[in-house]
């Protein structure tokens, strides 16, 4: 960490309307932070607190808005795609608690913040108080979120497939639509046309499939979000199965599509039947999760 | 998840045991987390809890053991559920979202379940399209036995929360439509799970597989229940929207469990009328079964049904007829019926379908009583079953027989309300199918349905037609027959009591023989005796008795008709006034005399010239009849050598009974004015006396029956009456006993002193009797204890002849007896009756004082 | 047709002759015979097949021998009802059939206060010296040779200490007729 100074708690960052303003978390663990809109300006102050009886002298403070993609695999390569500095203070000495405001007016957010298996972009705020070698910089991030709406689609039409085994097992699904927004419920029916397995449940799967890098370096990560059984027992012929999947429950994204060339995210329901031998028989189904304006 | 296998069925009670604790357990901690308003945990512990339920191990029984229990603590939930929608913590459509997050299938149905009853309850969405989501959401349990527990689960959560008609979800809610979709459609998820059970499994465990459907149709048969307690139901709305998918389903199901219990189900629930408003449809599906159906369980279940309603509204109106069954429905019965025969001839077993024609003939007679077509029509179906082309050879088996035999016997029950038993043609075919002992049992509830109408039996035909159906009492069969001697005898202990029983009932048909013409009710007479004549010395000593004593009568009636035609024609001779009196009065035909049936002894009374007419007290029943009366074509005389013929024929078996017999024979004749006649009877009833009297007991009846017959006679010549008397003096005398002998020869006494001034009064005899008497008395002395009752006795007829004023009986003979009695009375021992027979001394005494015959003290 | 102030209810009937002379007590009758009403039946006898159904109407049945039951009971029986002596007898050993001296000579011979004798099948309430006669007919109107036409007929006695009211009942055609008439003691 050299040449970047280490956190310090002398530092604090708040946004603008930081109480009212909107939070979340990106998933369950993780802490909640401030929500900022695609182009809203970052605003706030940054306090610096020099302790009574003590003075800080600096080469400069300034504060910088970084909008980065990590890859977990190889440590300590950023992407940057966003990288704003603002000069607070010109060297000098402080000698009692300073504030100061910034403002990134109207910054361009692209991307929604995400938090994968391999990858995760975000989007801070850092200051810093450059000192001498000696006496090491003094850094502080304050992280924020950006989640970025958007308009239903035009066009969603259902996915309807018939899939089987001959002789086996034929059926055939429905999901309502083919996109879905983040609290939008997955409407569904399995018809059985033939069933000559004894099959013992039913259940869909929401997988989350994260690609990150390219080429060779390209890591692929399934990750099941929830395995809802929607059925249980065996159906015999002409039977026909309800599926309802309120996607609020769960923690998604919205799929992400090759997202600064660095990676993408993307969602499949996966119908999987399991036999009295445990025998598993399954069809994956990309779906498009999207974020709606909020109501 | 599989069935439960062997290893599974041993440990049932310890599976059951941890599940139940494991429940407890998590209702516990729901419970808890509902104190602290915590719904999430709440929820987290309920569906801990009711995954118990997916359990694939425990018996049906054991299944609905843990579905109680967990149901027990489920509902907890429904207060708390409300009370969050209520205090708008939750509203109930958050509620709703959030319990289906639960990734199991079968505790998030019944969450979902528990919610949406509380959804409805809080009218924040329509109760239709709640219920709509709920029954088709529960489609998601597919396993048989978990989705049988689970939409019981949502019916009975479900019952109060139904749109149906009046009930505070209607409206905004839906309606009574809405209310009989959702249960229909439960019903039909339901039967369709549990008709798949047969299906699942090795087959070799169909047996068990069969018992547990068996154990949980009730599940399926509450859907009926809860369809047949909508009250917006009615009989229009159950014939166009709830019968119709009922018997769809029924038909579909194509399951030969599911069938006949679903069907059994509606006769059960809903109630007459409307089973009557759509008989047709309901009898058209039991002609679509599966084979394996019996379709006459079903047929006679709703035909039971039916005429139980009928039953009880006639019972409710008092009396008043209602027609209360649609004259149809017989028809329609019928016609089922019919074309089961015509479809499923081959695989209908015989004893199935006169079992069938039974139950349709209990419907008849139940709800048309009276409609012998009916009865005829079921009869004429039984026979056109039993014709067979070549004939049948084999016997019908017990089975086949007793269902015959019952067909038989329905229209003969009390209750059948049946009046013309002998209209019943075919009757006579059928009960030849019949083994002879249950020919018997048949001909029995004939004469028991006879006897219990009472109609009079009115032409030789129909007694000819009664007695062709009741043969296996009037005479022995062939089973009777085998066996012979020795088992008769073996059998008699046992056998008689019941034999006599029928054969009492048998003899009381005599008298339901009823004509106004003599001649005719004489040949029905006749008949009868031909018919009881075959039955054998057993059961004519029963039947042939009455005849008897109606014959009797008839000769009395047939007399009465003789003697007005007689007094008719001496009218008409006094009018003419010229010719001499030409022919004597009574009619005297020649008649054939018959030979009597034993052959041994043929009697007819013989003619007499010169009867008198018969006494003028016979009844005028024919008066007043301007017209010429016919003669009779059986005379008095016929009709007494008909009873003749009876009596001696049974003499030689039953003496005593004959010779009364032949007494009351001799006083009708006598009553007549058949001198000879009764002179002839009296005869033969001495010669019984003679030959044939068993025991010196019925002597002594004998003798009081024959003192009693002279005493009454009035048409004896006195030489006759001598004789007679005299007869029976010596017989008196002759008893075993002493005392008898005494006693009866006292009482003889009184047959030589009439009370008629102008009959004989021969007061010497009267004196030998007694002294006789007295002489047999002292014979019996003893010195220890001395007869002196008999003293008293023979005392009593002293004084009766004093008092009757027979010269020959002097006071001083009474005076003998007294100071007889009296010294040997205070010595006598004390013995028992010693009272009684002081008090019968002192009432004589007191006679004799009162009537001052001689002074006493 | 009983209530607590007839004091001892007393069926008296008999020569029912079923089969022989008739097929059923008429149903009126049948109706009116209760069970639980009357304390005591006595029957004159030829009964034997209402025995049974008699014993199911009174604690106490009394019967005797008809001539025709061929000693199935005894030939006389006399009972004691409250202050009254009672035999009875079916009266075919009584000669002549229903002669009131004869029947004074039994009545004296068994020093009863009131004889009931059957056999004539005409009913009959008598008094003669004091005593009572009774006879309760044929309770079916049984053919007899000594009358032409047989009303059927039953009597009931209702014993109060020292008095005793009898009510005949006789079917005349369809109609139930009912006599009453009392003596005391």
């Amino acid at each position: 960490m050299f040449g970047f100074g280490k956190a310090s708690d002398r530092i604090a960052i708040s946004f603008e309307n930081e109480g009212s303003r909107t939070k979340k978390a990106l998933s369950a663990s993780s802490t909640q932070l401030p929500v900022f809109g695609s182009t809203e300006s970052v605003r706030g102050q940054v306090e610096v607190r020099v302790p009574a009886g003590k003075k800080v002298e600096h080469l400069g403070v300034k504060i910088e808005l970084i909008g980065q993609i990590e890859m977990y695999y190889d440590r300590g390569n950023f992407h940057d795609f966003t990288s704003l500095v603002r000069e607070l203070d010109s060297p000098g000495v402080l000698l009692r608690d300073q504030r100061y405001a910034f403002d990134f007016g109207n910054v361009e957010k692209p991307y929604e913040s995400y938090n994968g298996l391999n990858v995760r972009l975000r989007y801070f705020v850092r200051v810093t108080v450059t000192r001498n070698y000696t006496s090491g910089n003094m850094v502080k991030e304050a992280e924020f979120l950006t989640l970025l709406a958007q308009p239903p689609p035009d066009v969603n039409n259902s996915i309807k497939m018939e899939v089987g085994i001959e002789e086996c097992l034929h059926i055939e699904f429905e999901y309502d639509k083919v996109k879905y927004h983040l609290s939008d419920i997955i409407i569904g029916k399995v018809y059985f046309l033939l069933v000559r397995i004894k099959i013992k449940h039913m259940e869909l799967a929401i997988i989350r499939r994260e690609a990150a890098g390219t080429g060779a370096q390209q890591y692929n990560e399934s990750e099941t979000v929830t395995k809802f059984e929607v059925m249980d027992g065996a159906p015999v012929r002409g039977e026909c199965i309800p599926i309802r999947l309120f996607l609020n429950n769960y923690n998604v994204t919205p799929t992400y599509r090759n997202i600064a060339n660095k990676f993408s995210v993307k969602y499949y329901l996966n119908l999987v039947l399991v036999d009295q031998e445990e025998r598993r028989y399954f069809k994956q189904q990309e779906i498009t999760l999207y974020r709606a304006a909020a109501a | 998840m599989a069935a439960p296998g062997s290893s599974d069925l041993d440990n049932q009670e310890a599976y059951l045991k941890e599940a139940t604790r494991k429940v407890k357990e998590q209702g516990f901690f729901m419970k808890r987390c509902m104190d602290s308003s915590d719904l999430k945990g709440a929820l987290n512990h309920a569906s801990d809890m009711l995954r118990e339920l997916r359990t694939g191990v425990l018996t049906p029984r054991n299944y609905y053991e843990l579905h109680m229990k967990t149901l027990d603590e489920l509902h907890h939930l429904d207060d708390f559920f409300g009370q969050l929608c209520k205090d708008g913590t939750k509203t109930a459509s958050e509620l709703y979202e959030q319990v289906q997050a639960c990734g199991d299938v079968l505790p998030r149905l019944y969450l979902l379940i528990t919610v949406g009853a509380t959804y409805i309850e809080t009218r924040q969405a329509p109760a239709k399209d709640i219920l709509n989501d709920l029954v088709e959401m529960a489609k998601g349990v597919q396993h048989p036995m978990r989705g049988l527990f689970l939409r019981n689960y949502l019916s009975h959560a479900c019952r109060d929360k139904l749109p149906d008609t009046g009930s505070k979800f209607e409206g905004q809610g839906g309606d009574v439509s809405h209310a009989v979709d959702f249960v229909l459609r439960n019903f039909s998820e339901t039967n369709r799970l549990w008709v798949r059970m047969q299906n699942q499994g090795p087959s070799k465990e169909r047996k068990r597989r069969e018992k547990e459907r068996q154990d949980l149709r009730i599940l399926v048969g509450t859907n009926l229940v809860r369809l047949s307690q909508l009250e917006g139901v009615d009989v229009e709305r159950y014939v166009q929207a709830v019968l119709p998918k009922l018997l769809e389903q029924v038909v579909n199901c194509k399951d030969s469990i599911a069938q006949p219990y679903l069907l059994d189900c509606i006769i059960q629930v809903f109630p007459d009328e409307f089973h009557l408003a759509t008989l047709d449809s309901f009898l058209e599906t039991c002609t679509q079964l599966r084979d394996k159906v019996n379709v006459r369980v079903i047929l006679e279940a709703m035909m039971k049904r039916l005429a139980a309603g009928a039953r009880d509204a006639q019972s409710s109106s008092s009396g008043e007829a209602v027609a209360r069954t649609p004259p149809k429905a017989f028809a329609a019965f019928n016609s089922c019926v019919t074309k089961l025969l015509e479809e499923k001839k081959g695989a209908i077993e015989l004893a199935e379908l006169l079992r069938l024609q039974a139950a349709l003939l209990e419907f008849a007679l139940e709800c048309y009583p009276g409609r012998l077509d009916y009865v005829n029509h079921c009869f004429g179906t039984c026979a056109a079953v039993l014709r067979q082309d070549p004939p049948r050879t084999e016997p019908l088996d017990d089975t086949e027989a007793e269902q015959l035999e019952r067909v038989l016997a329905l229209p003969l029950a009390p209750s059948g309300g049946l009046g013309g038993v002998l209209e019943l043609t075919l009757f006579g075919e059928l009960v030849e199918y019949l083994p002879w002992r249950r020919r018997r049992d048949v001909s029995l509830g004939v004469v028991r349905a006879v006897l219990g109408a009472g109609e009079p039996l009115d032409s030789v035909e129909s007694v000819e037609k009664l007695f062709s159906m009741i043969g296996p009492l009037l005479r022995d069969g062939p089973d009777d027959a085998t066996g012979g001697q020795q088992q008769k005898s073996s059998a008699t202990s046992d056998a008689v009591p019941d034999e006599a029983t029928e054969q009492l009932l048998v003899a009381r048909l005599s008298h339901l023989f009823q004509h106004d013409d003599t001649d005719a009710l004489f040949r029905i007479f006749g008949a009868a005796r031909r018919h009881f004549g075959q039955g054998g010395i057993d059961r004519v000593r029963y039947t042939l008795v009455p005849l008897v004593f109606r014959a009797l009568a008839l000769a009395r009636a047939v007399r009465a008709v003789e003697t007005k035609i007689a007094e008719q024609q001496a009218e008409e001779q006094a009018e003419e006034n010229k010719k001499p009196a030409e022919e004597p009065p009574p009619p005297t035909e020649k008649e054939p005399a018959e030979k009597t049936t034993d052959g041994e002894e043929e009697e007819a009374p013989e003619e007499e010239e010169e009867e008198a007419p018969a006494a003028a007290e016979a009844p005028a029943a024919t008066t007043e009849e301007r017209t010429t009366i016919k003669p009779p074509q059986y005379s008095s005389r016929k009709v007494f050598q008909f009873v003749h013929e009876i009596v001696t024929a049974m003499a030689g078996s039953f003496p005593s009974l004959s010779l009364n017999l032949f007494l009351q024979c001799a006083q009708e004749a006598d009553k007549c004015g058949f001198k000879a006649i009764a002179y002839e009877f009296v005869s033969q009833a001495f010669i019984i006396y003679e030959d044939e009297l068993p025991d010196s007991k019925a002597q002594l009846r004998a003798l009081h029956s024959m003192v009693g017959s002279l005493l009454l006679s009035r048409g004896f010549d006195d030489s006759d009456y001598d004789a007679l008397a005299t007869k029976t003096t010596q017989y008196a005398a002759k008893l075993l006993k002493k005392p008898d002998q005494c006693r009866m020869v006292a009482t003889c006494s009184l047959l030589f002193w009439s009370d008629d001034p102008s009959r004989v009064r021969d007061g010497r005899r009267v004196l030998e009797c007694l002294q006789r008497s007295l002489k047999i008395a002292d014979a019996c002395m003893t010195s220890s204890s001395p007869p002196i009752h008999l003293f008293v006795e023979i005392l009593d007829h002293y004084v009766a002849h004093f008092e009757k004023k027979n010269p020959m009986i002097t006071p001083k003979y009474i005076q003998g007896l007294v100071a007889l009695i009296n010294e040997h009375i205070d010595n006598m021992d004390r013995v028992d009756g010693r009272a009684d027979l002081e008090a019968h001394y002192r009432n004589t005494l007191a006679r004799i004082k009162a009537k001052e015959i001689i002074p006493l003290p | 047709m009983a209530g607590k102030d007839f004091g001892e209810l007393v069926l008296v009937l008999g020569d029912a002759h079923i089969p022989h002379r008739a097929a059923f007590i008429p149903e009126k009758f049948q109706r009116m015979l209760v069970p639980n009403k009357m304390q005591h039946v006595i029957c004159t006898g030829n009964s034997k097949d209402q025995y049974e159904g008699l014993r199911t109407l009174a604690p106490n049945v009394h019967m005797v021998s008809g001539d025709l039951d061929e000693g199935s009971f005894p030939e006389s029986k006399v009972v004691q009802i409250g202050q009254f002596r009672i035999g009875v007898m079916h009266g075919h050993q009584i000669a002549p059939w229903g002669d009131p001296h004869s029947l004074g000579m039994f009545q004296r011979r068994l020093d009863v206060d009131i004889l009931i004798t059957g056999h004539t099948h005409k009913n009959e309430v008598n008094e003669f010296d004091g005593k009572w006669f009774i006879n309760p007919g044929s309770i079916t109107g049984a053919y007899s040779s000594l009358h032409a036409d047989v009303t059927p007929s039953f009597i009931l006695l209702a014993i109060q200490g020292n008095k005793v009211v009898t009510y005949v009942y006789q079917l005349l055609g369809d109609t139930v007729d009912v006599s009453k008439s009392e003596f005391q003691k």
